[in-house]
Order: C-alpha cells, then sequence, then structure tokens
C-alpha cells in the first residue's frame, strides 16, 4: 500500500473515533505545553537573578565572618562573630589595600518604623558613607550619612523610596524605630525590584547608632561590604582584603580563617545552579506528564486494535501485508502525538504571552525547549505506537476475521 | 502462468489447486486436534466445487489453507503451479490479494466506506490506479452499479453480499472462495447471490463454495463432502 494511502486509512479511522482522538492529544499537549511553560519561567527566573545580582555592582566583595574549619567541621558562613569595627578601619587603609574604593561595614535587622502618618516593617541596616558607593545607588533627595554621622551616633535615617512612600515621609520627618526618633535626611533613588526582595523597600542609619541603640553588639558587625576600584582588580582587592583580615584577626594558618570572602560573580554562579536546579526539577515534572500522555496514546491505540481486530482479518485476507497494517497504526498514533505536540506549543507559546501579562510572571521561552519537547513528543507516540502496532501486524487472519 | 488465458475455456483440465497429503494440526500435546487429514484435492481452472459436511468436519480449515489465510501443518499445496505452502505471510499475503477473492458469510463490508470505496480496497493494497472505474465496473457485474455511494448499512443483506462479491471479482482474481455465503440471508437474497456465483462461474471463473446447506450445493457442478478432516464422498454433478 503506498504511504498515501496508509496515511489516508489511519486519518480516516483517526476521524472516525473525534471524540476518542481529542481526548489521546490533550494528553501530550498538556504534556508539551507544560514543558514548554515551565522551561519558560524557569528560564525567565534564572535571568533575573542573574540580571538583579549584576545591577548590585560586578565590583562588590563581601566579607562574612564564620566559616572556620573547627576540628574540621564547617562552621558556616556568618556563624561567628569575628567581624569588627577594627576590620573596617583596617579595610580602609588605602596604604595596605590601595585596590578597594570604599568599604561598608553592615549591621541589619528587621524591624518597625513609625512615621506620622503610618507604620511599615522593613530591614534597617547600620552603616557608614561607603553603603552608598559598594551598592551602586544614588539619592533621590536629601543627603546621605556621613563620617559625622557616625562619629556622633547622630539619629538620622535614610530611606528607600517605597519605604519612604509607605510611610508617607519626607526630608525632614521623624521615624521612629524602636520608640526612639530618627530624622529622615534622605530618600534613595529607585533601583526597581526583581527576582528576590525589593532593593527599594530597606533604611540605613549610621552604623554606631544602630549597634547602640538598635540592634546591640558594640562594636561587631554583620558583614563588610567592600568594592573594587574597577571589575578587573577583583582579584587583587580580594588578596589584599584577606591579608588585612588575616593580619587583624592574627591568623597565621590561611586555612583557618574565621572570614569568607565572596566576590558577585561566585553568588551569581551559585544563584544560577540554585535556579538551574529546580528548572531542571519543574521540567522533569512537565516531562513525566508527557509520559504520562505518551502512555495514553499506546492505551488508545491497544483499545483500537483490539476493537478493529476483524477489519484487520479482513484488510489481511484481502491483501494488507504485516508492514501494511503497522504502518497504518504507527501512523495513526504518530499522527496522535504530533497534532498534540504542535497544539502543545501553540498552548505553550500562549501561556508565555498571557501568564506574564496577568500574573507579573516573567517567561522566556526560547527555541531549543520548544523543539526537544515536540521531538520527544512525537518520539514518544511512535515508541508507544510500536507496540499496538505489532499486535495488529501479528494477528492471524483467520482469528481476527472470526472475531465478531 | 497461462491461468489467465485459459479462464474463458471453462473447466480446462488445467489444475488451479492442487492439495497433496495435506495434514492441519492445531494445538499440541494431548490438547491436538487434527482438523485435516491426508487430505488431497485437485481443483481445475474454470470449475465449479461445493464443499460440504456439518460443523467440525474441517472445511473452516480447508477455506482457511485454500485461501492462502493459513499454511498447511505438512503437506503441499500447489496454487497455479506455485507451492504456496512455505511462503512467509507477507508472500502469502500477496497470493490473496493477486489470486484470490473471498466471499465470507459476515460480508465483511467496513461500515463506513460507501459500497465502492470497499469494492475498492484489495487495489489499494497493489497500487492499481484507475481504482473507481474497476470498482464500479465490478459492482455493475454484480448489478449494482446504481448504489455505489450507499453504505453497508442503506443495503440490504444481499446487497450486500453482492457488494462482497464485487470486491472479490475487483482484482480478477484465479480462484473466488465463499465461506458460506448464503448464511446470513433469507430465501430470496440467497438465490440472487447464488445466481450472481453461477454467472461468474459460466463465464469462465473458477469457484469453490464452502457450506453446509444442501440448497447451496447445487450452485456448482461438482460437490466433495467431508467429515472428520477427510474427503468422504465425492459427487459430480
Amino acid at each position: 500500500m503506498s504511504l498515501f494511502h496508509t496515511i489516508e486509512t489511519g486519518m480516516r479511522s483517526l476521524l472516525g473515533h473525534r471524540l476518542r482522538s481529542v481526548l489521546t492529544t490533550l494528553g501530550i499537549l498538556f504534556g508539551v505545553a507544560a514543558v514548554i511553560a515551565t522551561v519558560g519561567i524557569g528560564q525567565a527566573s534564572s535571568d533575573s537573578v542573574a540580571a538583579r545580582i549584576t545591577s548590585l555592582g560586578t565590583n562588590l566583595l563581601t566579607v562574612s565572618p564564620g566559616s572556620t574549619f573547627a576540628g574540621g567541621v564547617f562552621g558556616g558562613s556568618g556563624s561567628g562573630n569575628s567581624l569588627t569595627m577594627a576590620d573596617v578601619t583596617g579595610l580602609q587603609d588605602r596604604q595596605n589595600a590601595p585596590d578597594i574604593e570604599a568599604v561598608a561595614p553592615v549591621s541589619q535587622g528587621r524591624v518597625s518604623l513609625v512615621s506620622a502618618s503610618g507604620n511599615w516593617s522593613t530591614t534597617v541596616s547600620g552603616s557608614t558613607p561607603g553603603w552608598l558607593v559598594t551598592n551602586t545607588r544614588t539619592l533621590d533627595s536629601g543627603s546621605f550619612i556621613n563620617a559625622h554621622d557616625v562619629a556622633t551616633r547622630a539619629q538620622v535615617i535614610v530611606l528607600g523610596s517605597t519605604t519612604a512612600a509607605n510611610l508617607g515621609a519626607g526630608i525632614g520627618d521623624l521615624v521612629k524605630v524602636k520608640q526612639i526618633p530618627f530624622e529622615v535626611i534622605g530618600v534613595l533613588a529607585p533601583a526597581g525590584s526583581q527576582g528576590f526582595g525589593n532593593q527599594d523597600d530597606l533604611a540605613v542609619v549610621p552604623i554606631s547608632t544602630a549597634q547602640d541603640e538598635l540592634f546591640g553588639g558594640a562594636g561587631t558587625v554583620q558583614r563588610i561590604l567592600l568594592s573594587a576600584t574597577s571589575p578587573t582588580t577583583i582579584g587583587s582587592a580580594y588578596l589584599e582584603a584577606s591579608q588585612i583580615l588575616l593580619q587583624t584577626h592574627h591568623i597565621t594558618d590561611p586555612s583557618q580563617t574565621d572570614f569568607t570572602i565572596t566576590t558577585q560573580t561566585q553568588v551569581l554562579s551559585t544563584a544560577q545552579a540554585v535556579t538551574q536546579t529546580l528548572t531542571i526539577l519543574l521540567a522533569s515534572v512537565a516531562a513525566i506528564s508527557l509520559l504520562v500522555g505518551g502512555i495514553g496514546v499506546m492505551n488508545i491505540m491497544l483499545v483500537s486494535v483490539t476493537e478493529r481486530t476483524s477489519e484487520i482479518g479482513l484488510r489481511k485476507a484481502l491483501g494488507a501485508t504485516p508492514g501494511d497494517l503497522f504502518r497504518q497504526f504507527v501512523i495513526e498514533a504518530g499522527t496522535l502525538t504530533a497534532v498534540g505536540g504542535l497544539l502543545g506549543v501553540a498552548m505553550g507559546l500562549a501561556v508565555g504571552y498571557v501568564v506574564p501579562r496577568a500574573a507579573n510572571i516573567a517567561v522566556t521561552i526560547t527555541p531549543l525547549p520548544v523543539l526537544i519537547a515536540v521531538s520527544v513528543a512525537v518520539a514518544v507516540g511512535l515508541v508507544f505506537g510500536v507496540y499496538p502496532a505489532l499486535r495488529a501486524a501479528r494477528l492471524a487472519p483467520i482469528d481476527a476475521l472470526r472475531a465478531q | 502462468m497461462g491461468v489467465a488465458a485459459s479462464v474463458d475455456q471453462g473447466a480446462s483440465g488445467v489444475e488451479l489447486i492442487h492439495l497433496e497429503s495435506v495434514n492441519k494440526v492445531y494445538g499440541s500435546g494431548d490438547a491436538a486436534v487434527l482438523a485435516l487429514q491426508d487430505f488431497s484435492l485437485t481443483v481445475s481452472v474454470g470449475e465449479s466445487l461445493a464443499v460440504m459436511g456439518p460443523s467440525g468436519s474441517g472445511k473452516s480449515t480447508l477455506m482457511n489453507i485454500l485461501g492462502c489465510l493459513d499454511t498447511p501443518s505438512s503437506g503441499r499445496y500447489w496454487f497455479a503451479g506455485e507451492d504456496v505452502s512455505r511462503l512467509n505471510e507477507t508472500e502469502l499475503a500477496h497470493v490473496r490479494n493477486r489470486r484470490i477473492g473471498f466471499v465470507f458469510q459476515q460480508f465483511q463490508l467496513l461500515p463506513k466506506l460507501s459500497a465502492w470505496r470497499n469494492v475498492e480496497l484489495p487495489l489499494l493494497y497493489r497500487n492499481v490506479s484507475d481504482r473507481r472505474r474497476l470498482a464500479l465496473h465490478a459492482l455493475d457485474q454484480v448489478g449494482l452499479g446504481n448504489r455505489i455511494d450507499h453504505r453497508p448499512n442503506q443495503l440490504s443483506g444481499g446487497q450486500q453480499q453482492r457488494v462482497a462479491i464485487a470486491r472479490a471479482l475487483v482484482t480478477d482474481p484465479d480462484l473466488i472462495l465463499a465461506d458460506e455465503p448464503t448464511g446470513n440471508l433469507d430465501t430470496a437474497s440467497s438465490r440472487d447471490v447464488l445466481a450472481v456465483l453461477r454467472d461468474l462461474n459460466e463465464q469462465g471463473r473458477t469457484i469453490v463454495v464452502i457450506t453446509h446447506d444442501p440448497e447451496v450445493a447445487p450452485v456448482a457442478k461438482r460437490t466433495v463432502h467431508m467429515r472428520d478432516g477427510r474427503l468422504v464422498e465425492e459427487i459430480a454433478a
């Protein structure tokens, strides 16, 4: 039988069982659409994490306390209290650290701010003038904390734009933090919110005031932010910082450090690894639904072979070879999955178009996952179509004719 | 082969079917059933033969072997001079397609296809191009030239069986093999169908009818009787 007639015969039989064909196709459709949509969402969140981390400044280095190997046990970064204001002073030494442009200690906590018109809970960081440089931020209005504010433990506060808006506070207003009044001296220019957290919902106070009045822990800081003079000097800035800290901490064995310095590149690759894992996880779940769809195709094809036993017998008696029948059933299964796959692509693309507009979730659809999903769908159809097709091809004509 | 050329000459003495000591066993061990035992039969080109016997006598088995739907367990079967007892499934399919036309008790028409589409079916398996013309010609031969677009459920039983005969004829086969062709028909329809078969034989077509019905046997010029897988009696009409 010519391929054309085999296809024609297959199509006739699929159209003869319209509802069944549509339902079988749906299984593949949703599987393919799910793969495309989840990979698209994963890709988009990975991109946005990367964009956000990059926007923090590629010159940034972060010093965290801890990470000591105590008897071979990794303490975990941030677990110690080893960073002090003395370290900050040491790192600010232009002589020893020519490649470090700015230094900003950070001690932060989540607290409630109360203004005349409302209250708002946000992250308050105690820091120094270097915060603005290391975080690559600018002011929208007013001024930032200066060295004098830090030295005098001034009760002044700089607000992120979202925080300022939510508190209804502007320059010169008073905002209470833990019952202590702070004067708003500046509002930061918006940085936009991407991925995790909102960079515009925060507040900064002098580190000395934060230590004394808000979070305690006089003299110690949670983190120290450093910015290298340029992206190319990150390596030497890293070495200088670790040299200085080893000295101030009186550590002679570099394997016994009680601090960790991370660069944005490391953070970036870690974050990307995390989102990639999530994407793979989501895509696997979607792929399983594709597999289930494929089993649905096989199920329907087996039903179809059983139901059409006498037709198969007749076709054999009239001269259909085992090859003719095998091809006819494989083509039927392949058509179900190919149609399901193509509609699934359309639906995946529709999800990619609608979801970002409706739910503020970014979706980035690239050609590769689409191609893979469709090829897998068609492969699934052929693989799961082969067994029923073999059953049809192997039916003995007499037995098949007798089945009524 | 010379078979096609001799079709018009009636019973010519040229052998179309030659079974020699054919045995057919179903199952194995204690459950084995010998459906045909040392069965030999010869049918000449242009002959008409009725095979009679009660159910269980082995006539269905004989029909399957004659129709190349099954192969003998032992013995030889020559069809138009070719030993078909050792062919594989694909080769048997080609023999069925080119040389044998089947008529079944249950008609075996595909319900979703019109009469001429049903008749066209065997031609699809041999890539013939003017299928519609051939199908219409075959329907004409059985007197259904005015029913070509009817579906099986729009036709009477006798008409359906005539469509099936047209389907058997359309490939211009060496043999028409009919298995209880009137088993599902009333008396009047049976007469029609048998008349069509007799006409075909008179035009030189070789016909083998398998039946348990004594009313049917006279359609053939020669009748054989079967019992327990053996040939028991031969009657020349």
